[in-house]
């Protein structure tokens, strides 16, 4: 079981690219793209949303055996975590967890922005209704390109530091 | 659906994709990817460039999810692909290998970050996302690229302007006024190859500003220097995507304590927010002429067809600039030498005109300054110098290409020099510099220099002295 670093929360929080890598009972991976994520308050979860319709075929990976990979990346700088773990928890995303997608969504289309993408096309992005997939953190990555990609994240000091995107 | 139905665009990378794969454990794994390629109609290429978890998987399990978008749409695509095998060499890897390369020197990584392999899968299956967007507004007005149906037309009119030219500077802004009006090409510039020194530099531009002609890039720097150096044409889409995950790298090989390897990252020559570039060696006989490249601040302006066009009409405009520089050295050998004698009522200090421009010339670098303002340097540098203290020294305002040629301080080499291009530079950097001197053609291969204003020379041995 890993911890994830209290210095990065607010990031993976915070409207950046969220990617899913699943697999069939025939270990026939499955990509897919989440729409918002918010870190239980021990840190030792990851809850992470996706929608019922175009996220289906993950979800019903999900369901079936658990595994998941799920990547964030901060697209003007690329810094990119991977964490790995077993899902948990299924539930139908409640009206409050719907600020939590919603607040994702506005964030994420400013994320974009920053590197030319038109507030026009991310606000078409469909993330609702969702589904909340709750799993325990196993194991954290860096995935920042380069020579450093793929090793463990260690607490303290790995974030560059850089804009933070906020929607009020 | 099939492979060959998905827009070419697709692949340009203006979006990243990203692929899923999984370990025989059933652990799955996900990243972005750098470029996908299209192969043919059953089979794409991914780049290579670490040797991570991915290529670890699929060596294992070969089977990978691929989701890709379309730039203009934005309609998202998922891909069922079985990993077949790696390239390492041929034309494939050598593609690829380009566009990578041309990233990897622009952020002084070169050597650092490259191609280990391009490595080809089987598309088993492909589905468009369904319910990811919102249908379109029926009022929204897509912003389309025009569809050009009348390339044959643009071609004619390039070709047209071309070949009524008929020195070198005229040929250029002909060819890249004509570009425009048949293509929409709003930013382009030609470059030329320096024989002195292994880099190129810009003569003609269009839709730069002041900026646009004098420009330097070396041989093998960013996409240019890489089109010089390969000889074949290189299309960037989705430029800032790229600089963003080769600066991503550069600054995980800092922080891996690999910094001095790095080099420092080279601007640009160009637009700073070009999002599409299309560069192509100007090639004539064996010979690299230059280069002509065009950007757009559209991430995916280019297609394929233009590079079509574009090379049909390079190759015409390598063979116009040899004909033109020949046409005029023939002439130059039947001319009649002139008789140098000092021009009459030329002098400097007969000059009606209160301002003294002052001109500081620093053969360290052969660099020309005009009060205290950068004005040109290397060869055009060396001339004008060459042409002001002639002046200073009896009074010539006439002067010969051959005189120019033959003159070794210049250091012009014996054949194949670019003289016409250096006049056609230093032309150009005296009109938006220093209107106050123009070099006005007097015949083939002879022009005068007129000055405007009272002026002061002075060589300095270094910058800081």
């Amino acid at each position: 079981m890993a911890t994830i670093p209290a210095d990065i929360v607010d990031t993976l929080e915070a409207g950046v690219s969220i990617i899913i890598g699943t697999r069939d009972a025939a270990n026939i991976p499955e990509v897919a793209r989440a729409a918002g994520a918010a870190v239980s308050r021990d840190r030792t979860e990851l809850t992470i949303y996706l929608h019922e319709t175009w996220g289906a075929k993950a979800l019903a990976n999900l369901r079936e055996n658990g595994d998941i990979a799920v990547g964030f990346q901060r697209p003007y700088d690329n810094f990119a975590i991977q964490m790995k773990g077993k899902c948990t928890r299924f539930v139908e995303a409640s009206e409050g967890d719907r600020s939590v997608v919603d607040r994702y969504h506005a964030t994420f289309g400013e994320q974009m922005y920053m590197v030319g993408f038109p507030r026009s096309i991310t606000k078409r992005f469909v993330f609702w209704p969702a589904v909340a997939v709750t799993f325990t953190v196993r194991d954290i990555f860096v995935q920042t390109p380069g020579p450093g990609a793929g090793r463990r994240l260690e607490a303290g000091g790995v974030v560059p530091t850089g804009p933070v995107v906020t929607v009020r | 659906m099939k492979l060959a139905a998905l827009p070419m665009r697709c692949f340009q990378g203006v979006i990243p994709a990203v692929i899923a794969t999984c370990d025989t454990d059933g652990i799955p794994n996900v990243t972005y990817l750098s470029q996908v390629h299209y192969v043919d109609g059953d089979r794409i290429a991914l780049s290579c460039q670490f040797f991570n978890k991915t290529k670890k998987n699929v060596q294992a399990n070969r089977y990978a999810s691929v989701e890709l978008y379309d730039p203009q749409s934005i309609d998202m695509y998922r891909m069922r692909v079985r990993y077949d095998h790696a390239e390492t060499e041929g034309a494939l890897f050598d593609v690829m290998s380009r566009r990578i390369d041309a990233i990897a020197s622009h952020t002084g990584m070169t050597g650092i970050f490259k191609l280990l392999s391009a490595d080809v899968y089987e598309v088993l299956e492909i589905e468009k996302v369904e319910g990811f967007l919102e249908p379109l507004p029926p009022d929204m007005v897509l912003d389309d690229p025009p569809a050009y149906r009348s390339e044959l037309h643009g071609l004619q009119l390039v070709s047209q302007r071309a070949s009524k030219a008929t020195d070198l500077d005229s040929l250029l802004s002909n060819v890249l006024e004509a570009l425009e009006q048949a293509y929409g090409f709003e930013h382009s510039m030609v470059l030329l190859c320096d024989e002195v020194a292994p880099r190129l530099y810009s003569v003609a531009s269009r839709g730069y500003g002041e900026g646009g002609v004098g420009a330097e890039v070396a041989i093998g720097d960013g996409l240019i220097g890489t089109v010089a150096r390969e000889r074949c044409l290189l299309r960037v889409a989705g430029v800032g995507a790229d600089l963003r995950y080769g600066r991503a790298i550069r600054a995980s090989v800092h922080r891996a304590g690999q910094g001095r390897a790095l080099t420092p990252e080279i601007p640009l020559p160009g637009l700073v927010e070009a999002q599409s570039q299309l560069a192509l060696p100007l090639v004539a006989g064996d010979r690299l002429v230059g280069v002509l490249a065009v950007e757009s601040k559209k991430p995916a302006a280019f297609e394929e067809w233009h590079e079509a066009y574009l090379e049909i009409i390079a190759a015409q405009v390598a063979l116009a600039i040899e004909s033109i520089v020949r046409r005029g050295r023939e002439a130059e050998a039947t001319e009649p030498t002139l008789t140098l004698e000092p021009a009459p009522a030329s002098r400097a200090s007969a000059v009606p005109c209160a301002r003294v421009r002052k001109f500081v010339f620093y053969p360290s670098d052969d660099c020309m300054f005009v009060d205290d303002e950068y004005l040109v340097r290397n060869v055009p540098g060396k001339i004008l110098w060459r042409l002001l203290t002639a002046f200073r020294a009896n009074g010539r305002t006439d002067f010969t290409n051959r005189e120019l040629r033959l003159d070794a301080s210049l250091g012009l080499p014996a054949v194949r020099d670019n003289l016409e291009s250096r006049l056609v530079l230093l032309r150009k950097r005296l009109e938006q510099k220093c209107p106050d001197l123009a070099l006005v053609s007097i015949g083939r291969g002879q022009f005068r220099l007129e000055i405007g204003c009272a002026f002061e020379l002075e060589e300095r041995a270094s910058e800081a002295g």
